[in-house]
């Protein structure tokens, strides 16, 4: 089964604006809360007098807490939600493949970051992860081969610009973009799980509400019973201490809470595999050097500093190693080494002894050299090629015949499936 | 005014589920005994190199053919007249195209035969390019030394696809020497799911009925240290393809819900219908293995005589025996290879 899809791009420009950004999350609560605050304190407040007096006032303000809290919560969750899983990303193109090394271990998102998200950052063949970062952008950008996927889009640089340093506001300028990799990213369930918890989390954060405003009612009842010992002043400003750090007690107490609901949510899948066969070995890591070939949505990141991804990251699989004739390791991946040492023997081509064999100038000269270009070109289109067919409708439909379904061996738990004529055909 | 209305109007769509608020209120409190309970035991770690929960994303391919180690030691009976081997004369079309199929026992000897090997992908998202077949012969018998042929590369897409299964093939000249030659295929991939299925043999004879048929292999000690050596025989042999609807893989059986229990079905009903020990000779048949439990030096080599007599006609024209043959060591015993002899009837 391909990896999980929760997110789905936009086309930008769009009318709902430019994509979801992580300050918009302050907004949200405001918003909300403001909308909250206007009709259930206040309103629970006003009723609450007129109808119980001072009691009723009190009863009135804890229920219109409770109002404020589950407004503020549920909605700001919906609607966060709603903008993070359908208009954060800006569709680039649709299903994209491409082959590259590791650059960093892969890792998963903390709760800080408000998604269970894992990534990587992917070096492009035939750029090696330690040079990469050295290399003019345009270089890559225009290197007619897979430089193609990273290079701005100019009405996404002009208008919402790209990454161009950590913590530094994003660039319009091409020459300054500085994401020269290409990062990847396999979906957590974090926000769609919140979005089917919106209305219980809204009861939590309610609750919250009520804690924190009894807290600073009980605060505020107990500082004006010391401060009344200096008369009416002293029991307004106890009241008023009282107050805040009942209010503080209240809210930190209800913020451990949802923070724990918060982790607990966010752990639930952690992505067990549960589509291997009998006698599969367990899943080896994914580490930095690793040869691998990616495939999933091409899209703009407007969440963080502006870049394009890999977003969902639907497969993954290593390019794989062998050993030689005379026991070394090898592999067909290549990379572009400008200093490749003399004598040592560039990847060889028998995956295609059509293909061109590579001199030691090529791998010097990486995508200057036009057999060093085909010899890439081909590697990335035969493994795009059959990782996509993985996606392809009809092969879909093929696997689930009766006749795919073997797992021990097809000579041995395979069958014929019926041909449209009610004749019976071999597999293949 | 009206982001007022769709406020409200978004705070009514969420209220009137009340289904989904009281499951909600279940998930946060399942979620916060999740946390109580990982309170009691940390994971080590989240996020470094090596200890990192992997994501369903990340695939791998299963290049496999017909595996007699890895299939007994899943406790299935095996042939060793291989599915996935076959030889042929060279075709005139290119290196892969084949001319009339041509059984492994009868060879020419210093004859120029094309090998077609079978590549099955047991994986339903991960493909492999560059797949490494290499391909040697041994000399009739069981564990004898190896000589290679070559190796090919391959493209093996998903199962499903048009490029599985693919096929590796070889031009192999046979020795000077006549003989029974057997053939090894294996393949190598380093990201494999399963690297237990990769090795497959051909290892057939063929004799007549003529009372009694009389076959010989070699049999060598590939350990450093002595050793003693045990047959086993069995008529096994693949069945016919079944149509599927008539299969008992499939008959009367809802598809599980995940591959992994879809896998671990099959695997119970093969072990019910391929069975190890489930194929016995049958009593009316005399076999004779001379030796029958020869004790071998380290690198030692003898020939094996096994003599058939059927004095019961069978309704089939051909019967099929497989003799497996054993390394026993402090009462253990490891199963070491195997031929497989096709008598037919005059």
């Amino acid at each position: 089964m391909p990896g999980p899809q929760y997110t789905k791009c936009f086309d930008y420009p769009s009318p709902g604006g430019p994509p979801f950004h992580e300050t918009d999350f302050l907004g949200l609560g405001l918003k909300n809360g403001g909308i909250g605050l206007a009709f259930g304190v206040l309103t629970g407040l006003v009723v609450g007098f007129l109808v119980g007096g001072p009691i009723g006032a009190i009863v009135g303000l804890l229920v219109g807490a409770f109002s404020v809290g589950f407004t503020a919560t549920a909605m700001a969750i919906t609607e966060g939600a709603n903008l993070w899983l359908y208009h954060r990303l800006v569709c680039l193109g649709g299903r994209k493949c491409a082959v590259g090394s590791i650059m960093d271990p892969p890792a998963i998102s903390d709760l800080g970051e408000f998604d269970n998200d894992e990534f990587f950052d992917l070096a492009l063949m035939p750029y090696a992860p330690e040079r990469v970062k050295d290399i003019p952008a345009d270089t890559i950008f225009d290197d007619g081969f897979q430089g193609g996927l990273l290079r701005p889009r100019a009405d996404l640089l002009s208008e919402l610009g790209y990454f161009e340093a950590e913590d530094a506001p994003r660039t319009h300028d091409r020459s300054k973009v500085a994401k020269k990799w290409l990062h990847c990213e396999a979906e957590g369930d974090f926000w769609v799980r919140m979005a089917d918890l919106a209305a219980a989390m809204g009861l939590l954060g309610g609750a919250a509400a009520v804690v924190t405003a009894g807290g600073a009612l009980a605060g505020a009842a107990a500082g004006c019973s010391w401060g009344g010992f200096f008369g009416p002043i002293g029991c307004i400003i106890g009241a008023i201490i009282g107050g805040i750090i009942g209010a503080l007690v209240g809210a930190g107490g209800s913020k451990l809470v949802i923070d724990a609901v918060l982790e607990g949510i966010f752990e639930t899948n952690p992505g067990d595999v549960d589509d291997a066969n009998v006698g599969d070995e367990p899943l080896g890591p994914l580490v930095r050097g690793d040869k691998v070939v990616v495939f999933g949505e091409h899209v703009y990141d407007g969440l963080h500093e502006g870049w394009h991804e890999i977003h969902p990251l639907l497969a993954i699989c290593k390019v794989a190693s062998f050993k030689t004739t005379d026991g070394t390791e090898a592999s067909f991946y290549l990379e572009w080494d400008p200093s490749f040492p003399k004598g040592s023997t560039p990847p060889s081509h028998q995956f295609d002894l059509a293909l061109p064999e590579l001199a030691e100038a090529d791998m010097r000269a990486g995508l200057a050299s036009d057999p060093f270009r085909k010899r890439a070109t081909a590697l990335r289109d035969r493994w795009c090629g059959l990782l996509s067919e993985r996606f392809d409708e009809k092969v879909g439909q093929t696997q689930q015949g009766l006749d795919q379904r073997w797992t021990v061996h097809p000579a041995v738990d395979g069958c014929k499936p019926a041909a449209s004529n009610g004749e019976f055909v071999p597999p293949h | 005014m009206s982001a007022l209305t769709t406020f409200f109007k978004a705070l009514a769509k969420l209220l009137v589920k009340p289904g989904q608020l009281w499951w909600g209120v279940g998930e946060i409190v399942r979620a916060l005994c999740r946390v109580l309970r990982r309170l009691r035991r940390r994971t080590p770690c989240r996020g470094d190199a090596g200890c990192l929960r992997l994501p369903e994303a990340y695939k791998r391919p299963d290049p496999l053919i017909y595996s007699q180690h890895y299939l007994y030691s899943m406790g299935l009976a095996v042939t060793w007249d291989n599915p996935d081997i076959q030889l042929f004369e060279p075709g005139h079309g290119g290196p892969q195209s084949v001319g009339a199929p041509v059984a492994s026992h009868a060879l020419q000897p210093a004859h120029v035969y094309r090998v077609r090997v079978q590549v099955w992908n047991g994986s339903y998202d991960a493909p492999a390019v560059g797949l490494p077949v290499h391909l040697s012969y041994l000399s009739f018998g069981v564990a004898t030394n190896t000589h290679v042929v070559g190796t090919t590369f391959i493209e093996l897409g998903v199962k499903g696809s048009p490029h599985a299964p693919a096929f590796a093939f070889f031009d192999w000249m046979t020795p000077e020497a006549a003989g029974h030659y057997c053939l090894q295929a294996r393949l190598e991939w380093s990201d494999d799911a399963n690297p237990n299925n990769n090795l497959g043999q051909e290892n057939v004879d063929v004799g007549a009925t003529s009372s009694p048929a009389v076959f010989r292999f070699t049999l060598r000690n590939p350990a450093t240290s002595r050793m003693r050596f045990a047959f086993e025989t069995d008529t096994y042999r693949l069945p016919a393809s079944a149509p599927c609807d008539q299969s008992p893989y499939t008959q009367g059986r809802e598809r599980p819900r995940t591959r992994l229990a879809e896998s671990q079905a099959r695997w119970e009903v093969a072990r019910r219908e391929h069975g190890a020990g489930g194929f016995p000779v049958p009593p009316d048949w005399t076999i004779s293995i001379d030796p029958a439990d020869p004790f071998l030096a380290a690198g030692e080599e003898i020939d094996v005589t096994v003599s058939v007599d059927l004095s019961t006609p069978t309704g089939d024209r051909h019967a099929t025996l497989n003799v497996n043959a054993f390394a026993l060591e402090h009462e253990e015993s490891h199963f070491v290879s195997g031929v497989t002899f096709q008598i037919e009837k005059a």
